[in-house]
């Protein structure tokens, strides 16, 4: 684990990872773990069975940029609904929230659930399950630099 | 898979407070009081009665008996195949070994332990045997042993005629260890670092030392009342591209821990990971590796066999391809000299397996098993040999390393390599482990660290590594990278080890 500095970090960014709730599925998000840290990331990783609980304090105490929540066996449905909210609460509520895997049980048209996850559920970015580590990673890079830019523009302010 | 148990049975049992984790044998007295603790989880314990059961497995002809059999296999030459199987009610599991033992011809027959009973959930347990005699649909997934009790498992080894190993991923063995043999399975698949490190988060390596150590010691007891009881040790391993030489360091590892309590028979786990030069050495050397360390460390009347898994990985979804794959293993096993083949089903693509498939596969194997039996021909005899080399090179080099880190002592041993780094394995669950070290495939498709980590691997291994994903960098035309990793871990279902 790293601490949170004030000084301006070496890296691209904090990222806290783990399979949320009751999956213990971690090839995928360990592979996103990899690849995150070839990009240059800072990797916080929680592993399976993470709770919303754990996402929030690890990225409080470590000042994260996002949180990439692994879901691979369907109970994303259970795991992921007021997880913005409870940012929000812990006061990081701009937080990028992105989720992959297999988030739903039934499997309806693509479209339908990331409708559900990013619209209904607030989360920043959602991630079918043949998605390669550069996508997110390229998503990453621009969400992020649209925060801090945003960022230093309300300080210039 | 990583599960969270049920915390109050969890907090009864596995005694760790008397003092760091050690390889030492228990005394009668610690293990008498841990026994009557674990016996007491659930009612069917009261059933347990060790005189009664060695008396049980006295009457038993010696081919009904797991390590028997296994010595029997390794003196005559014979392989044995043992599928994977296990269901909730006591009347469908037996329908299904039969099955598999009358179509599908096994030489040993599995019972899969569910997901409640592996993390002590007993009383779940038990409203799913009810709803599933109610529905006559099976509900877990697995044989709920612990429930079933001593004459629930003794009805079922009563109605087969080959012997049961039963099969039991979890940190909590104590108790389903003790029906078991009480019923008369006479092996168990193990043990600490497996489980901790792939079915576990927040266990501890020593916390599953000691609860490993509770079978192991039981195990130890039989054999101190004549009773022989088999273990499979699984070292580590999963399901993408593995290194077969941190399993053996780990099954060696386990063995000792093991055997410092009693236990003699040992089939060691071999993985299928596509090279045939590489599976056929990570054989010969997994199986020299062990026999010199049970031999140094005084075990010399252990007997150690080596089992062959076939591909846990995802499979070919198409049945005809899955048995093509299927097939190659038993070939690359019966090349290396394995004594064991574990089977899993041609429909692991599809979905959960139908014991029709089931059997079908069993057969097919023996088919392959039958046509190559008493074969010696071995293919690349020098790049078999050069691989061997480097296999015990690397094992002897991680093993001493550890081993002395732990001052001598397995236990001790397995605690610190993981704490170090110097023990590690890619896509690890657990949080025992860093998770440093990544693998990809070479030109050839063996696999090959692409990152090792803290492993203390020597100079030369390194270099051969390095050299070999170089030839694969310059057959691609660009670095390995995740998009490669990725690549290969499907390369096993796909057809071909190595892509462009």
């Amino acid at each position: 684990m790293t601490t949170a500095t004030n000084s301006e970090p070496t890296h691209k960014g904090t990222v806290v990872t783990g399979a949320i709730g009751d999956d213990v599925h971690v090839i995928g998000i360990r592979l996103m773990e990899y690849a995150l840290r070839q990009n240059g990331f800072n990797v916080v990783s929680l592993g399976p069975l993470a709770s919303q609980k754990e996402f929030i304090d690890a990225a409080v105490e470590t000042a994260a940029d996002a949180l990439f929540v692994s879901s691979l066996n369907g109970h994303a449905e259970m795991y992921l609904p007021g997880l913005r909210g409870a940012c929000m609460e812990a006061g990081i509520g701009d937080i990028l929230i992105y989720a992959g895997g297999q988030l739903t049980i039934r499997r309806p048209d693509w479209e339908e659930t990331k409708q559900h996850f990013e619209k209904e559920l607030g989360l920043s970015r959602v991630y079918p399950p043949t998605t390669m580590p550069d996508e997110p990673i390229n998503d990453l890079t621009a969400d992020i630099a649209r925060a801090r830019a945003a960022k230093t523009a309300k300080k210039g302010k | 898979m990583a599960a969270t148990s049920n915390p109050s049975n969890a907090a009864k049992i596995g005694d760790a407070t008397l003092g760091p984790v050690s390889v030492e044998r228990w005394d009668d007295a610690r293990f008498d009081a841990e026994r009557k603790k674990v016996l007491a989880l659930w009612r069917t314990g009261a059933e347990v009665d060790i005189d009664d059961a060695v008396a049980y497995h006295q009457k038993m002809p010696d081919t009904k008996n797991v390590a028997k059999k296994r010595l029997w296999a390794k003196e005559t030459g014979n392989v044995l195949i043992q599928p994977l199987a296990g269901v909730t009610t006591l009347k469908g599991h037996i329908e299904l070994m039969q099955h598999l033992q009358d179509v599908g011809l096994c030489d040993i027959l599995p019972s899969q332990i569910d997901s409640q009973t592996r993390t002590l959930q007993f009383a779940a347990a038990e409203e799913k045997i009810k709803e599933s005699e109610r529905t006559g649909k099976e509900l877990l997934n697995g044989f709920p042993l612990v429930n079933h009790g001593v004459k629930g498992v003794r009805t079922l080894v009563d109605s087969v005629k080959v012997p049961i190993e039963q099969r039991i991923g979890t940190v909590h063995p104590q108790f389903a260890s003790e029906i078991g043999f009480a019923g008369g399975m006479s092996s168990i698949t193990a043990g600490p670092i497996y489980y901790c490190v792939h079915y576990s988060r927040d266990t501890t390596i020593a916390q599953a030392i000691t609860n490993w150590q509770h079978v192991f010691r039981l195990i130890g007891r039989y054999r101190e009342r004549g009773i022989s009881l088999g273990l499979q040790i699984h070292g580590v391993g999963n399901s993408t591209p593995f290194p077969n030489t941190i399993l053996g360091v780990c099954c060696v590892l386990e063995v000792l821990i093991a055997a410092a309590q009693g236990a003699r028979s040992f089939s060691l786990d071999s993985r299928f990971m596509g090279s045939m030069v590489q599976d056929v050495a990570a054989v010969r050397a997994i199986r020299e590796i062990a026999e010199e360390y049970a031999a140094k460390f005084g075990y010399k009347d252990a007997v150690i066999t080596i089992d062959r898994k076939n591909w846990g990985g995802r499979y070919p979804d198409d049945v005809a391809r899955a048995y093509g794959l299927i097939s190659y293993n038993v070939v690359s096993g019966m090349l290396a000299g394995v004594n064991e083949f574990i089977a899993n089903s041609v429909q692991e693509g599809v979905g959960i397996p139908v014991k029709e498939a089931n059997a079908d596969t069993l057969r097919a194997m023996r088919q392959v098993v039958g046509l190559m039996r008493g074969q010696g021909a071995l293919l690349n005899p020098a790049a078999v040999d050069e691989e061997v080399e480097l296999n015990k090179l690397e094992m002897n080099a991680i093993l001493e390393a550890v081993l002395d880190a732990g001052q001598g002592d397995a236990a001790k041993a397995a605690v610190a390599g993981f704490a170090s780094g110097m023990l590690d394995i890619p896509f690890a669950a657990s949080r025992m482990c860093r998770g440093e070290v990544m693998v990809a495939r070479d030109a050839e498709g063996a696999v090959r660290y692409l990152d090792p980590g803290k492993l203390p691997l020597p100079e030369r291994v390194m270099k051969h590594h390095r050299t070999c994903l170089a030839r694969r960098e310059a057959a691609r035309g660009g670095k390995i990278d995740y998009n490669a990793i990725v690549d290969d871990i499907f390369s096993i279902s796909r057809g071909y080890l190595v892509g462009k």
